[in-house]
């Protein structure tokens, strides 16, 4: 195992992820009805996707600004976890096209690296909430 | 209460009332309202407009994530308010929030009452006419006091802010974005976005609808069951759903204040909250 992996894994922010499949798996327990499921989709993507980017926050980043690691690197390490776990939740919990949540986690890391990783969060949320909220089709499949 | 608790209490009210989610969840629990005005079937409107309260009490939530997130930093053991003191007034700033959802309610109400009421049942069961009850009205109001409530014990227990949001967001969404998946039998009386009217079995799909009272509001065998129901709004169960609510508000409230509340809050509000669940339970239509 690299040196990187294990403080890797215990500096990123789990709890979000942890929530959201708390959340998740309790909503399946309790409706076992795959159509009631699916009426989830959007909401479940939106948040998988939010918790996956909340767990690359770096509270760290400006005590290691000047380490030979760069902070795409140690994004890039975090997701390299963060990634798997969150599709690990999500076909554990939801299942389904994948296409909604890449699109969602993506554009979230995406806009995290360059507007901060809060921004990053509120992206799939507010397209989620804002589709619930109008009635958009917001099943990205 | 002491002048500082009220002076921390007004402060963060400021903060909150400042806050953009709550303002944001007003504009789109209007636009989720616009949206049902065109009913795909009757009593679309009548359950629907208080589940589209649901992104203004998300945002009630986010603030009081905001508000009590400044609890996570640290403060030293001799500041002049002790913890308990900081959550209360925290707590106690969340008042406006709640205020200002049952100015809107109010304007609700009085909207729907201004246009005659709305629709409930179908033909021949039917009226134009329906308000909603006092018990029913009130359950918003209890839900914003929820929701002041619920942001601040998810992040007293999370720990992080984005992590409480992104929690409530789906919380939130799953209680009113979906309510109906959680208003079937039994689930009706826990959830907290609890909506009416309720429909119960009166005769198969070849029952002749005129042996019914004529006062029944009725639904006919269709695309979702085979057999006619009849729409009842209980405002007995929205009552006991609502002191429900406030036993659930004070189990909440326990999580969130540490302290010398705690004990007698956790009391007051399972004996709350069991009583509401078994007289839901007594009263159901």
């Amino acid at each position: 195992m690299s040196a990187w992996m294990w403080p890797t894994v215990r500096s990123i922010s789990w709890a979000p992820l942890a929530g959201v499949a708390a959340c998740l798996g309790g909503f399946v327990a309790l409706v076992t009805d795959d159509q009631l499921t699916s009426s989830i989709t959007g909401i479940a993507a939106a948040t998988v996707a939010a918790a996956v980017v909340a767990g690359t926050h770096d509270p760290a980043a400006d005590l290691l600004a000047a380490s030979p690691t760069s902070a795409l690197v140690r994004l890039l390490r975090r997701l390299l976890f963060l990634g798997p776990a969150g599709l690990g939740v999500w076909v554990a919990t939801i299942g389904g096209a994948l296409l909604g949540l890449l699109v969602l986690a993506v554009v979230g890391v995406a806009v995290s690296t360059r507007a901060g990783v809060t921004a990053g969060v509120v992206v799939p949320l507010a397209w989620t909430v804002l589709a619930w909220a109008t009635g958009l089709d917001w099943e990205l499949r | 209460m002491t002048t500082a608790t009220a002076e921390l209490a007004r402060l963060e009210g400021r903060r909150m009332l400042r806050h953009p989610a709550p303002w944001v969840g007003v504009a789109l629990a209007l636009l989720m309202s616009w949206s049902l005005w065109d009913e795909a079937w009757s009593g679309q409107r009548y359950g629907g407009l208080l589940s589209a309260t649901a992104p203004l009490l998300l945002g009630i939530s986010l603030a009081s994530v905001s508000a009590f997130g400044r609890e996570l930093a640290p403060v030293a053991a001799e500041a002049p308010m002790s913890r308990e003191d900081r959550s209360i007034a925290r707590l106690l700033a969340g008042l406006p929030l709640v205020l200002v959802a049952a100015v809107l309610l109010t304007a609700g109400a009085v909207c729907v009452r201004s246009i005659g009421g709305l629709t409930l049942g179908d033909e021949p069961g039917h009226t134009d006419h329906a308000q909603y009850t006092l018990p029913e009205l009130v359950q918003p109001v209890l839900l914003a006091g929820f929701a002041v409530a619920i942001g601040a014990a998810v992040v007293h227990v999370v720990r992080q802010r984005l992590a409480a949001g992104i929690v409530l967001t789906l919380g939130w969404f799953l209680v009113g974005g979906v309510a109906w998946i959680f208003n079937g039998p039994v689930l009706r009386w826990i959830t907290p976005v609890q909506v009416q009217p309720v429909a119960v079995r009166i005769g198969d799909w070849d029952a002749d609808p005129s042996t019914f009272p004529e006062s029944w509001l009725l639904t006919p065998p269709g695309q979702y069951q085979d057999y006619w129901t009849r729409v009842v709004v209980s405002p007995a169960m929205a009552a006991w759903h609502d002191v429900y609510l406030v036993g659930v508000i004070a189990l909440t409230v326990a999580v969130a204040v540490p302290g010398r509340t705690r004990r007698p809050m956790v009391l007051a509000g399972a004996v709350l909250a069991a009583a509401g669940l078994v007289m839901q339970q007594v009263v159901a239509p």
